[in-house]
């Protein structure tokens, strides 16, 4: 039980806060020579591109990614201990991830395509309440993918792999907190391999989306991933296997596009 | 949410086809065929989303036309967003003849989209003469986009 943190430069504004509260935690940065591995260990960059980030959790097998973004790294670090010292928590359906509770949340519960209108209508309402049109705009393109996920992929996987859902009422949340909105989704499959995301994520980077994307597959493929990832400040994967799966998405709010668009991506992801 | 309209007008030398709306999965492209169109040439002004569904429809829709010239005109951040990203989503013999560029003002938080044209604000080197541009209280705006990005399509 310690917290462990290497590398002076990042580390120089980290809070006494960060250490007293998370010591179980360990943070390192993602050059330091520890050769730290394990699911509750962050490591800390300040400098890779989306492409990057995606290339580094797969190939070095990281669960914990997150990036220094001035003014936003102490509250990043922060949740991310919150997160690790309890991923069970993750699952909770009004679960925030920079407090206990949001300044203002909306819970839509849907199980299918008749339901995606009202669906589109309380999210935009909710995303307009609480960002310029930015921000309602990288809001919408990350509800519809994850709608997409949680209405057909999941279902699809969850058939190939044979798992019996645990109902069909799938949950989209958005909560405003401090200088962020959540947007999460719940679909109750918990079929998501997030090797293989991370895996058609990597594919679109590398071999580019119009290489990568499969015209004759009904699905999301790794397009999606990518447009999830490429709207979104972070992305938090959890599944809970046969049980629920959770994907959530961290949009900055009171800056502009090109701020948004220049901030440096996080990541994590678990089963349970 | 804005339903999914297309309309084409198949009268002269090229089709001229008018697009609104939400393109996703239930986009449905199969009844406007491109094919037999001397050239093509899309009014995109009025589309508000696209998702990754729509963007792979969108790209077999445009193969329908085969390899006649193909014009996008008034192009939403949405759609650029997906000429940088999707290759072929604007097909090799396509060319952009206008877009709009975001415009912010940091102390305001005041929002424009500004119209570039080809031939006016750009070229096919890239950006000529980026406008000055003022909110309504007189306040001067910055493009709001990492320029290296969003015009990257320009340099193709």
């Amino acid at each position: 039980m310690k917290f462990h943190a290497q590398g002076s430069a990042i580390f120089a504004n980290l809070s006494e806060q960060a250490k007293r509260l998370y010591p179980n935690i360990q943070v390192i940065t993602l050059n330091s020579k520890s050769g730290a591995t394990g699911k509750e260990v962050v490591f800390v960059d300040e400098n890779l591109e989306a492409d990057q980030v995606i290339a580094e959790v797969i190939n070095r097998n990281l669960h914990n990614l997150i990036q220094k973004n001035e003014g936003r790294f102490e509250e990043t670090l922060l949740a991310s201990g919150r997160l690790l010292e309890n991923q069970k928590n993750y699952f909770q359906s009004d679960y925030c991830f920079f407090a206990d509770h949001a300044e203002t949340k909306v819970q839509i519960p849907f199980t299918g395509p008749p339901d995606k209108q009202v669906l589109k209508k309380l999210s935009l309402e909710f995303s307009r309440q609480v960002g310029n049109s930015s921000v309602v705009s990288a809001a919408d393109a990350v509800i519809e993918e994850l709608y997409m996920n949680a209405i057909i992929d999941a279902p699809r996987e969850a058939k190939k792999k044979g798992i019996q859902s645990q109902g069909i009422e799938c949950q989209l949340y958005l909560g405003k907190v401090k200088d962020w909105l959540q947007v999460s989704c719940t679909d109750p499959y918990g079929s998501l391999d997030i090797q293989q995301f991370l895996g058609r994520m990597s594919e679109v980077y590398t071999k580019g989306a119009g290489q990568a994307i499969n015209l004759d597959d009904s699905g999301g493929a790794g397009l999606g991933c990518v447009i999830l990832f490429e709207a979104s400040a972070c992305l938090i994967l959890g599944v809970q296997p046969g049980v629920q799966t959770k994907v959530t998405c961290l949009i900055p709010l009171g800056i502009s596009n090109r701020k948004r668009a220049e901030m440096k991506k996080s990541l994590h992801w678990f089963e349970l | 949410m804005s339903k999914f309209e297309i309309k084409i007008e198949k009268a002269g030398s090229a089709w001229k086809v008018n697009m609104a709306g939400v393109i996703d999965e239930d986009a449905d492209f199969n009844p406007h065929s491109l094919a037999g169109a001397p050239a093509v040439e899309l009014q995109l002004s009025q589309i508000k989303s696209i998702n990754s569904c729509g963007i792979r429809e969108w790209i077999k829709w445009m193969g329908t036309a085969g390899s006649v010239p193909v014009k996008y005109h008034e192009c939403p951040k949405i759609i650029v967003d997906q000429i940088n990203m999707v290759q072929g989503f604007l097909p090799a013999n396509g060319k952009v003849m206008s877009f709009y560029v975001p415009y912010y003002n940091d102390d305001s938080g005041s929002e424009k989209n500004v119209l570039f044209t080809l031939g006016k604000e750009y070229g096919d080197q890239g950006i000529q003469a980026a406008p000055a541009v003022k909110d309504e209280q007189g306040n001067d705006m910055e493009m709001d986009i990492v320029e290296a990005k969003y015009f990257k399509f320009l340099k193709k």
